[in-house]
This record gives structure tokens, sequence and C-alpha cells, in this order.
């Protein structure tokens, strides 16, 4: 009795415990990544699927397609055809395997240059004599006029949502051909390093063409769960790039897209400074988007609270779009870490697909008049000549939420006194790579 | 030279010296476990920004428990940790106070005394348990990103306190043995090594955060304006000179090591409260293990000197 007494009361024996409890945790948890693709089934190793047309650089003149094929193709080209009768036959500039351990798959990327703004062109994607669907896009316009783009973040985890809110990006398009493009505020999946995870977001981004063909641009940033190289080889950054960088996806809407995996406070905030000051200069609304919050409805603060904010509240950016939060979210408007109506509006935060989370309402920033909700939904932002409105639409099409912007006084006063012409190619900047330190 | 009749049996002093740093070395920890379940609590219970534990995000987005269920879980385990952790300190310190003060005479064969240990080590096994979960749950929802692999390394200043003063405290009425006091010595000293290892090797490949914390920490204490490409080299000195603490608080018992140790790991714990301002205060006390585990090491490095001296001195007088 006393050996037992002082076998139970040993230390081993509560360490063998708690190894023993803690390995049914390691090994009782649901980790299968075996899951079904929907979206294209190619009927040949070589048939392109998966496309996706991403804006990093400026979208009135130039685009980059994204393709995969099962096999490794020869040949692969973009058939670029617009309404004025030119066409042409792109080869794809960059072409190799997905960075995966089981499955192989190849990505094909083609970077459109020297087209005419807000112009249509028809685009075939062929690899090895094998071609696509015949699919169409719009580049951005050069001239003034109400324009309107779709705002999400986080669909990874979930697939069978993500394709519910993908339909119901595609439905929005087309009902709405002032949607120009998708700014999507990163986490695409829930492991960056999976390819299984990767092929299957691609496959559902499929969903967003429209049944007519049309393609939607796709502004991409950067999440936490997005790590690894496959990120780059999905949406054709160059290796290492730091994936920051600023368009106008209108002549007067000026979209800067941040990382928040890579540091907040360093060259990143440097460019930033110096972007906001040029952009506000001469852009009707500055928007900004990024993963990881600064106000957030459940998590804690990131480095952009410290590092970006103060910029944003300097040069009066008009709306922030965050993510990572899996809930809906609108502050109030916000300066000096306090409710103002000069401030600016963080809105948010992920419902693209992920599981939604409950927020946290009793946060000063998400009283009324600020909200706070959950459910799968995207953000529809649509930019007039005095007013941004924006409105949170969740699956089977319902309003969730709706607010409007007053264009700032500052660009009141500018267009006040100087007309707003448009004749020259409008510019996007880019953290160079090359300039680091610099 | 003394005759040896009259030096004390050399086991009995060894036991009696070392059950005296195993004794102050057992406060540091108790301490060490009390600021951090604090820190626990207001990180996921009771700060302005107070978030969910990664066990609540494993529940709810992994086993897809109701969000209600996770975080009724997840406050209670929360809770319980820092019931748990305070009555580790709070609970000898009394004893301990109300014995000194004579207003309680417990010898160390009471039965009442042998629960009180019993008590101790099944508390600290729940600790244990719970920071286990923890760190898997963290690095099981991590993968992928950066780093995450080293967490369970990074962390085990965190999670080796309990384990460690599961071996310190005294079986019953016994002075701990020299074997297991030595045996959590060199755990003590592996744990600050791994630890500071791991944080070394994020320092040397550029970690985001770090870098934030010194570009922060360089202008808002000493004005200097510093480009992200002068704080990376920095961070990577920093790193190496972590590595290089790390190999040497296991091949050396350099005090100056262990003294480096302990104040790297309060500044960088505070270094949080330098970025982010004192919402992020939790994060100093989260991070108690950085710190008071060196300190513990400074000790003992402390006693293992003297008892060098100690042993010169009679080698001499012999």
């Amino acid at each position: 009795m006393a050996e037992i007494h002082e076998k139970l009361t040993s230390l081993r024996f509560v360490l063998a415990t708690t190894l023993l409890l803690a390995s049914w945790f390691v090994f009782s948890s649901n980790s299968s990544e075996a899951r079904e693709l929907v979206g294209t089934q190619p009927s040949s190793p070589s048939q392109p699927f998966q496309w996706r047309l991403v804006w990093t650089s400026d979208p009135t003149s130039s685009a980059r397609v994204c393709w995969s094929t099962q096999a490794s193709t020869k040949k692969n080209v973009l058939h670029l055809s617009s309404s004025s009768g030119t066409s042409r036959a792109i080869p794809a500039g960059r072409n190799g395997a997905y960075s995966s351990s089981d499955k192989q798959s190849y990505y094909h990327h083609v970077t459109l240059e020297d087209l005419q703004p807000d112009t249509r062109y028809e685009v075939t994607l062929e690899s090895d004599s094998v071609r696509s669907p015949d699919f169409w896009f719009r580049t951005a316009s050069a001239e003034d006029g109400p324009m309107s783009l779709i705002f999400g973040g986080d669909s990874r985890s979930d697939p069978a949502e993500r394709r519910k809110v993908n339909r119901l990006i595609a439905s929005l398009a087309e009902r709405n051909p002032s949607i120009v493009c998708f700014a999507h505020g990163g986490d695409y999946v829930n492991t960056g390093s999976s390819f299984n995870q990767w092929t299957q977001w691609m496959s559902d981004h499929e969903l967003t063409t429209g049944r007519d063909g049309r393609l939607l641009p796709i502004v991409p940033a950067r999440g936490n769960h997005d790590h690894g190289v496959l990120f780059e080889e999905t949406f054709g950054f160059p290796s290492g790039d730091n994936n920051y960088f600023a368009i106008n996806v209108g002549p007067q809407v000026r979209l800067v897209t941040l990382n928040t995996e890579i540091s907040a406070g360093g060259e990143q905030k440097k460019w930033l400074e110096s972007e906001l000051e040029t952009a506000r200069k001469k852009d009707r609304f500055v928007v900004v988007q990024y993963h990881r919050p600064a106000y957030p409805a459940v998590k804690r603060p990131s480095s952009a609270k410290q590092h970006w904010v103060p910029l944003f509240e300097k040069y009066d950016v008009d709306l922030v779009c965050e993510a990572d939060g899996h809930n809906i979210k609108r502050t109030v408007p916000i300066r000096g870490d306090k409710q103002d109506p000069t401030g600016i509006v963080y809105i948010g935060e992920g419902g693209l697909g992920v599981p939604q989370r409950v927020p946290k309402k009793d946060r000063w920033f998400l009283r009324s008049p600020g909200l706070a909700d959950q459910g799968h939904h995207v953000h529809v932002l649509t930019f007039g000549s005095q007013l941004l409105s924006g409105k949170a639409i969740g699956l089977g099409g319902k309003e969730r939420d709706s607010f409007q912007l007053l264009v700032r006084r500052s660009v009141l006063r500018r267009e006040a006194s100087t007309p707003v012409v448009h004749t020259k190619k409008l510019s996007s900047t880019k953290r160079d790579k090359n300039k680091a330190g610099g | 030279m003394v005759p040896s009749e009259l030096l004390p049996a050399a086991d009995s002093r060894e036991t009696v010296s070392h059950a005296a740093v195993a004794r102050q070395i057992v406060w540091i920890l108790r301490l060490a476990i009390a600021i951090q379940a604090v820190g626990i609590a207001s990180q996921y219970l009771y700060s302005q920004y107070e978030i969910e534990s990664p066990l609540f995000n494993y529940l709810l987005y992994d086993r897809e428990w109701p969000q209600d269920t996770a975080q009724y879980l997840d406050d209670l385990l929360v809770e319980g940790w820092l019931v748990v952790g305070l009555t580790l300190f709070i609970a000898p310190l009394a004893t301990a106070l109300m014995q000194r003060l004579g207003l309680l005479r417990v010898s160390e064969e009471n039965r009442l005394w042998k629960i009180g240990g019993l008590l101790q080590r099944l508390l600290l096994g729940l600790i244990l348990l719970v920071q286990l979960i923890l760190v898997w749950a963290a690095w099981y929802r991590g993968t992928g990103e950066r780093f995450n692999d080293l967490l369970p390394v990074e962390q085990s200043a965190r999670w080796m306190i309990p384990v460690l003063l599961g071996l310190l405290l005294p079986r019953g009425g016994e002075v701990v043995s020299a074997k297991r006091f030595h045996t959590a010595m060199w755990l003590l000293r592996l744990t600050v090594a791994v630890t500071f290892f791991a944080h070394g090797l994020k320092a040397i490949y550029g970690q985001k955060d770090f870098i934030d914390y010194l570009l922060v920490a360089g202008s808002s204490l000493i004005g200097w304006e510093a480009s992200e490409v002068a704080v990376t080299r920095l961070l990577t000195i920093i790193g190496w000179l972590d590595v290089a603490a790390a190999i040497l608080v296991l091949a050396r018992q350099w005090r100056s090591v262990a003294i480096y140790m302990a104040l790297w790991g309060i500044i960088t714990a505070y270094s949080r409260v330098v970025h982010s301002g004192m919402s992020s205060h939790f994060e100093v006390a989260i991070r108690s293990g950085n710190y008071c585990l060196p300190l513990a090491v400074l000790f003992y490095f402390r006693y293992t000197r003297s008892i060098q001296k100690l042993a010169r001195r009679e080698n001499a007088e012999k």
C-alpha cells in the first residue's frame, strides 16, 4: 500500500500522465488535407485551369494572368485580343512547378503590358495546344467616374463556404459592372506551405469568374497563414518580393496594399509615408488594405497601430480595410486613438469563407455608431465624386452593414481650385527590393 | 590544517548548502509561476485587448466546437491557472511567515506537510499539462508560419518552470537529494540555453517583430532613427550573442553569462511595452521564465563557486 502511495505521488507518475494526455490531443486531431477539387477538372494534363488575373501594378495598362497545368508544358501562350481588332500571342514569361512535396502541378504567368485604359480584352490560355475557355477582362479606367471594388479577407479553412462567397462575388460583379477588382486582405489558405490547400483555393477562385467569362482582377495582400513561396507562385510575385505596393484602381482612387508579415516600422513605413504624401496630393480617395488589424474586433492590435496609423492620420486616409479577425466590423472614425468625426474608419475583418468569430463588441471603437457582427461577407466600396459608400453583403445578398464617407475637405478644396484632367498614363509604385537600404 | 574529525562530513555539508540554494531557487521559481499566471490571466481575461488562447482557436476552428463552449473551457483553464499559480506562491509564503512568527508549528514529518507537498506537485502537474496543451495548440495552428517549429523550444522557459519546481520540492520531510538537485540544475541550464538559442536563431534570421521592437526602442529611448538594414544587422549580432550565451551557460559556470541572460531576458520582455505601450504589460509577466530562470542559474553558479572556493581553501589548509 505504501509502495503504491509512493508511486502515485511520484513526480514521474505525474509527468507520465501529463505526457499521455498531451499525446491524446496530438494524435486525435483532425488534419486530413484530402479534399475534393471543385472548379475545372482538366480533361488533359495540359489543359489550362485555375486561372487568375492579378493587379499589382498600373491596372490601366498592365495585368498579370496566371494559370496552372497538371503536366509540365513546353509551350504556354496567352492569346489576347481587344475590341479594336488587335490580337497577339504572348508567351508565358514565367513557368515552373509549384513547390510541393507530393502532388505535382505547374504555374504559368504572363505579364501583360502596354494595354489601353478602360478597354475590354479577350483572353484565351493555351498550353501545348490545349486551350482554355474564352475569357475577358477590362483594364482600369483613366477617366474619372464612379467605380466600385470588392474587399474581403480570410478565405481559408472552409472551402464550402468559400465557394459560396466566390459565387456571391461573381454575381455581384455581374450585376454591377462598375466593380473593377477584388481586393483580398490575405489568408487564402490555412497552411501556406500546403500545395493541397493552395490548389484547392485556386480552383475555388475560378468561381469568381462571371458566367460571361469575365475575369475579376484580384489585388492580393499577404496574410499570416500565407507563408512560403506558394503565395508568390500563385500570384506571380517575384521571389523574395516584399508584397507591398499601390495602384490606382480608378483615376481618383488609390489602393495601397501593405504587408503585415514583414517589419512594419522599417523600409515599408518609409515607403508608406512617401506613398501617402504623394497620393493625398493627387487622389480623391486613398484606401489601404492589409491583413492584421490595427483596431481589431477580436485579436490584439498589430504593429500596424504603432507604425502605420499615425501616417494614416497624418495623411487623412479615407478608409482602411483589415482582415484576420473573422467577423464583420466597422469602427467609429478614429484619430489619436479616440473617436473623432474627422478620423479614419477601419472595416473588415475577414469573411470570405473562414469560420466566423463573435466579435468583442465592448471595445470602444466598435460601439455605436460603429458595428461588430459576424458572418461570411464581402464589402462593396463605391467611389463617387464626393462620396465613398460601403456595404457589407452577406451570403444570399443580404446587406449586413452600410456606411458613407465624405471626401476629405482638403481634397474638396483642391478639386474646387484645380479641375481634374486625365491625359497621362497613371502610375503605380512598388517597393523595389533592389533599392533595399536606399 | 584542520583535523578531519573536526570537520563535518562532506556529505552533510553538501546536503545543507545545496538545500539552502535549492530553497532560494524554489522561491524564484514560485515567483516566476505567480508572475506568469498573472500575465496569462491579463492576456486572456483582463487586459484591454484580451484575446483567446491557442486552445480556444484549436477547439473552435479545428474541432468545430461551439464558440460558447470553447470560450467557457478556455476561461476556466486560464482562471484555474491564475488561482493555482498564485496559490503556489502565496500559500508557502504564508506558511513560512506564520512559522517564522511562531503562529504555526508544522514539522516536516507532519502529515499535513506531506499532503501539502503532494498537493503542490499535483498543481504543478496541472499547470504543466495546461502549458503543454497551449504550446502544442499554438504550434499546431501556426503550421506554415515562419519560425513556428521553434515554438515549443522557444517557450521552454515557460513550461519547464513547473517541472523544475517539482524536482526541487522536498519529498515529505526530506531535504531535496543532491542527485535530484543537480539533475534539476542541469535541466535549468538546458532550459535557459535552448530558450536563448531559439530566440537567437529568430534574431539571426530577422524576425519581423524583433526588428520593429529595436526600431522603436532605438528611436524612443536613445533617439536613434535607424534604418531597417542597420537594425537587421544589429539583430544578427544580438542573435549570435544569444547563441553564444546558450552554449556558454552549459559549457561554463560563468556568473557574467547568467547575469547577461537575466538582464537581457527582462529587457527583451519589456521591449514589447516600449513598442506597443502599457496595454502590453502582460507580455513582461508571461515571459517571467526568460528572466527568472537565468536568475536561478546565477544563484546556482554562485553556490558552485562558493563550494569551489571552500574546497580550494580546504586543500590549501591541508
